[in-house]
């Protein structure tokens, strides 16, 4: 008698927990349908902003022509939730069907392991599809070492300096500056005038990141990045120190706000936008910010240059910073699900699609084949565009070739020091040891 | 003999009159910096932007209450408030009846193997959650547990039931034997008596224990961090961090996020001031 | 008490048991066990590859990382200046409380109630007070002590202490109440005696209250110990580990180890030293705890 109660009991707790599971798994998990298919995706398109409104269309569109699959969006907006997602997914080898990984130094140890689908077939197979994006948007995702290509690039573009003309004008300098020194002379008379010379907030420390990759890729060339990642330099070799050191004489010249280092990227960006700070380096998924006259009251006065290059240097001159994102593709996908799934990134990085994001958002999908309105773009990300065709060298992040996962913050964080007092030498001694310690 | 005690009383009278001006600054100076930052949050979270850096201090010039609209539901707070209370509610009710299952057997029988258990479920208390999470998430991962809320109330419970049993155990053993005796003449069954006896009279310890999971499952976030990535499952405290990942420099509406945050416990305590503190203080041993 | 006779009992008692025993043993002694496991072994954080065993690298790799030298001196901070401020701090508080002055309980509730919210809550409440254009430094501009502004959470020289602080804000309530639970346990005639004697108030506190509460007071500071060990929540949400790992504690830094690089290993071995540290303050402190107590009987 009373152990019937107990079991009772104990059935009725494990129901309700079976019940909760239940819920929890809702939205999760593959292959509980019969015969359904579940596509996840896990990219960082989330949010409110038009990109994401696009991408949701096109995720749309493909739920419309294929009711009896389910779409699982885990695509997060914050990095550090997208980050651990990705790790857990990682870890579990239980990947999203399309996914996006930063960086391609340590693609190769997940090729191995059979995480990421070689697309180079399909591309070779859909000409139409395929033959549209850039070459150099392609290549970046031929990993060394690998056949194939490992990534369908979904967005491109020129990490530039973005500046208010009015205030140079009224700082007296009349065009934007080409060279490193001429920044600097600008610097001066800009800091002068009372503005902030360039927002940036190093507490969100990919700011610094990117201020250093702008340098290092001017003063070294993209090449040299490859190098780092291959230790066939040292990040203590004199001319690595030399663009922390730039870094250093910039902060010295009071080209930022005197507290940068405490201030994250959005308020950094506001005092650009209300017309505060002059100069900004960011990438092309701004543009539709700075356009925005609501959101950016001198949205009128915001013109797009290269960042300045070295007189010492001038071979480096086209040897730019761009962004580049992937799409990539589970490697453990087979048959109908697979097809599925291709036909879905087809879909998010078709000529009409980019066409519409071009439009509509400033944001590129590296093709070749976009037929452009210019009329109906933003000037500045029509701007954007042609200064970017004009790159002889390209490259993302400078740890993007490293194969030690943890570099990303480990560089970052060492160039973020110098804005709290850091000399370059102990910045770069630190991310050395870093890879020292590594073995 | 009265009159004596009235000088008594004038004398601490006047003593008083003396350290409490003393004890007044003290506590006062006290009030200043604990009160600093929950006023300037409660009070940011009326304001725009603009006036939450142009006057940090003052009183806001209209009340904006759009911040906490647009916290509940733009921000998603009023979902993650769900999620929290469902959370942190089925943890609690999961915890109370098998910890009390538990220190029943334990408080209440000999049988051979009594001293190890109650051992074995005190060790758990030593464990801090670090060490574990790197097995627990393998663990999730390799079970596919990701995002499951019942491997999340699991985990909570395994990780509060040394602390609950500890408690209602040894509660349970000042309860006296006679009822039970007396309820066992009657023919009932143990688990009659778990049910009609020890339960019920056990109840003020539950209720401690039970604010203390309560307000351990609302507030922790690394568990929920590992493994629940779906914004539709995320509990409130990680919810907030998360927001404050996406939209920072959106002061106002995040300060009402955390006061919708804060919200809970802060109502619980005042409800049930006694019992928090009784069941904080109870938690000494576990924190 | 019921002795167990029978096969019947047996299966009852079983059963009572058996709920908590599984859920516990499944996600806290297994984990514990497999902690120390992956603690000897590397794994690359990919599903399915092989779990190499490498001994006790993981251990030397941790002390030769000298982030985790700094974590651990960020520690021993966190834990000296919690124990140097929590307890002294809260007795005066609980003291102040006990005299039962007008307003006692809206004080006990003020500086109780922070101990009840999400430290992550927390956290970022006091970020937003100590962030460069925070409320803070909008106050020390006002009273005139504009020399001293600075990024609080960012300046190398301030960025842990200000944790430290907030740590410390966070738990004196929580001190208080276990101490005001103790003051009241003493007997007023103690205090009465003493007043016959003519005993000052500042001498009674000295020679009762504080003798008298010392069991209180060394659990407190084990508690201590042990809870400021244990920090993670707070530095999370205020710099989680930053500016350049100065404010990581061995906790956050091992939650980055294991899940924003990969390193799982070492990871554990960091998780696993926690486990050890945490063992050893209770340890030490129950030896110092029972040794008073002899000497008190």
């Amino acid at each position: 008698m009373k152990i019937k109660k107990l079991t009772a009991i104990l059935l009725s707790t494990v129901l309700c927990v079976g019940a909760l599971s239940g819920c929890g798994n809702a939205g999760n998990k593959e292959g509980k349908k019969e015969d359904g298919i579940t596509i996840r995706l896990l990219t960082r398109m989330a949010g409110t902003s038009k990109q994401v409104e696009i991408y949701n269309d096109v995720l749309d569109e493909f739920k419309e022509k294929h009711p009896e699959v389910t779409i699982v969006d885990d695509s997060q907006g914050d990095e550090s939730a997208f980050n651990n997602i990705l790790s857990t997914d990682i870890a579990s080898g239980n990947m999203a069907n399309i996914f996006r990984i930063q960086g391609v130094a340590n693609l190769s140890e997940y090729i191995d392991n059979g995480l990421i689908l070689n697309v180079q077939p399909y591309l070779e197979e859909d000409q139409e599809w395929g033959s549209g994006f850039t070459e150099g948007a392609l290549s970046y995702y031929q990993v060394p070492g690998h056949e194939g290509t490992y990534a369908v690039p979904m967005e491109s573009g020129l990490i530039g300096v973005y500046y208010n003309e009015k205030l140079f004008k009224e700082a007296g300098i009349d065009k934007f500056p080409e060279t490193w020194s001429q920044l600097l002379e600008a610097v001066k008379k800009l800091d002068a005038k009372g503005v902030i010379p360039i927002a940036l907030g190093a507490q969100s420390t990919y700011t610094a990141g990117h201020l250093h990759n702008q340098i290092f890729y001017k003063w070294l060339g993209t090449d040299a990045a490859k190098a780092l990642g291959q230790r066939e330099m040292k990040w203590t070799d004199k001319g690595v120190v030399e663009t922390l050191d730039k870094i250093k004489e910039l902060i010295d010249a009071g080209a930022f706000d005197p507290s940068a280092a405490g201030i994250t990227d959005d308020i950094a960006m506001t005092q650009f936008q209300q017309g505060e700070a002059a100069m900004v380096i960011t990438g092309p998924w701004n543009i539709s910010t700075l356009t925005d006259k609501e959101k950016t009251l001198v949205a009128d006065d915001v013109k797009v240059a290269k960042f300045p290059y070295f007189e010492e240097k001038p071979e480096f001159k086209g040897e730019d910073m761009q962004t580049l994102s992937p799409y990539m593709i589970s490697g453990k996908l087979e048959g109908k699900e697979l097809e599925l799934t291709i036909e879905l990134v087809k879909m998010l990085t078709n000529k009409e699609t980019a066409k519409r994001f071009a439009e509509e958002t400033a944001f590129l999908i590296p093709r070749t084949d976009i037929e452009l309105d210019e009329s109906a773009c933003a000037p500045l990300f029509v701007e954007n565009v042609k200064l970017g065709a004009t790159s002889t060298g390209i490259g993302v992040d400078v740890f993007d070739f490293d194969p030690l996962t943890s570099m990303q913050d480990r560089t970052r964080n060492s160039i973020a020091s110098l804005f709290t007092g850091a000399t370059p030498q102990e910045a770069a001694a630190e991310i050395q040891e870093e890879i020292d310690n590594a073995k | 003999m009265r009159k004596q005690n009235k000088k008594n009383i004038k004398r601490a009278h006047k003593k008083i009159t003396k350290g409490t001006i003393l004890l007044y600054i003290f506590l006062v100076a006290m009030t200043l910096v604990f009160a600093m930052p929950m006023v300037f949050t409660i009070l940011s979270s009326f304001k725009t932007k603009v006036e939450i850096f142009a006057k940090p201090f003052a009183l806001p010039d209209t009340v904006q209450f759009s911040n906490y609209i647009e916290a509940w539901k733009g921000a998603n707070m009023s979902q993650y408030f769900l999620n929290s209370l469902i959370q942190a509610g089925s943890t609690v009710i999961v915890l109370a009846l098998v910890s009390t299952l538990a220190a029943y057997a334990l408080s209440r029988f000999r049988f051979k193997g009594n001293k190890f258990l109650t051992v074995f479920f005190m060790l758990g208390m030593m464990v801090p959650i670090h060490t574990v999470l790197v097995p627990v998430s393998y663990l999730i991962g390799a079970l596919n547990l990701k995002n499951n809320i019942a491997a999340l109330v699991l985990i909570y419970v395994a990780f509060n039931l040394p602390f609950s049993i500890m408690v209602i155990s040894n509660y349970m053993r000042g309860v006296s034997i006679s009822l039970e005796e007396a309820a066992l003449i009657d023919g009932a069954s143990y688990f009659q008596i778990y049910r009609h006896v020890m339960l019920p009279l056990s109840m003020p310890a539950i209720a401690t224990v039970s604010i203390f999971n309560f307000l351990g499952a609302w507030n922790n976030i690394l568990f929920p961090l590992l493994f629940i990535n779906d914004k539709k499952l995320k509990p409130i405290a990680l919810g907030l961090l998360n927001f404050n990942g996406e939209r920072g420099s959106e002061y106002g509406i995040l300060m009402a996020a955390i006061v919708i945050t804060v919200a809970v416990p802060l109502v619980l305590y005042l409800l049930f001031q006694e019992k928090v503190e009784g069941g904080l203080a109870a938690g000494a041993v576990k924190e | 008490m019921n002795t167990v006779k029978n096969h019947k009992m047996r299966r009852t008692v079983i059963l009572f048991l058996l709920p908590a025993f599984v859920i516990y043993t499944l996600f806290q002694i297994i984990p514990l066990i497999a902690a120390v496991y992956f603690s000897v072994v590397e794994w690359n954080g990919i599903g399915g590859a092989a779990l190499d065993f490498v001994g006790i690298q993981n251990y030397i790799n941790a002390f030769k990382n000298p982030q985790f030298i700094l974590s651990l001196k960020n520690m021993a901070k966190m834990v000296v200046f919690s124990v140097l401020f929590h307890t002294p701090i809260a007795l005066l508080l609980a003291t102040a409380i006990n005299t039962k002055c007008k307003g006692y309980r809206a004080f006990k509730a003020l500086f109780f109630v922070p101990t009840v919210f999400p430290l992550t809550a927390v956290g970022l409440m006091w970020y937003f007070v100590f962030m460069p254009t925070g409320s803070f430094n909008a106050l020390l501009d006002k009273i005139g002590l504009a020399n001293m502004v600075t990024p609080w959470l960012v300046n190398p020289d301030t960025a842990m202490n200000t944790i430290v602080f907030v740590n410390i804000w966070a738990g004196i309530g929580y001190y208080m109440v276990i101490l005001l639970a103790g003051l009241t346990m003493i007997p007023e005639e103690l205090y009465e005696a003493a007043a016959i004697d003519g005993a000052s108030k500042v001498k009674c506190f000295f020679q009762i209250t504080i003798p008298m509460l010392k069991p209180t007071l060394s659990m407190c500071i084990l508690m201590d110990i042990i809870g400021s060990v244990k920090v993670f929540d707070l530095v999370f949400a205020m710099t989680q580990g930053g500016p350049n790992g100065l404010t990581n504690l061995p906790t956050t830094l091992m939650y980055n180890e294991a899940f924003k690089y990969g390193h799982y290993g070492m990871g554990s071995a960091i998780g696993i030293i926690i486990l050890v540290i945490c063992l050893l303050g209770t340890m030490i402190s129950n030896k110092v705890m029972s040794r008073q107590e002899k000497e008190a009987a």
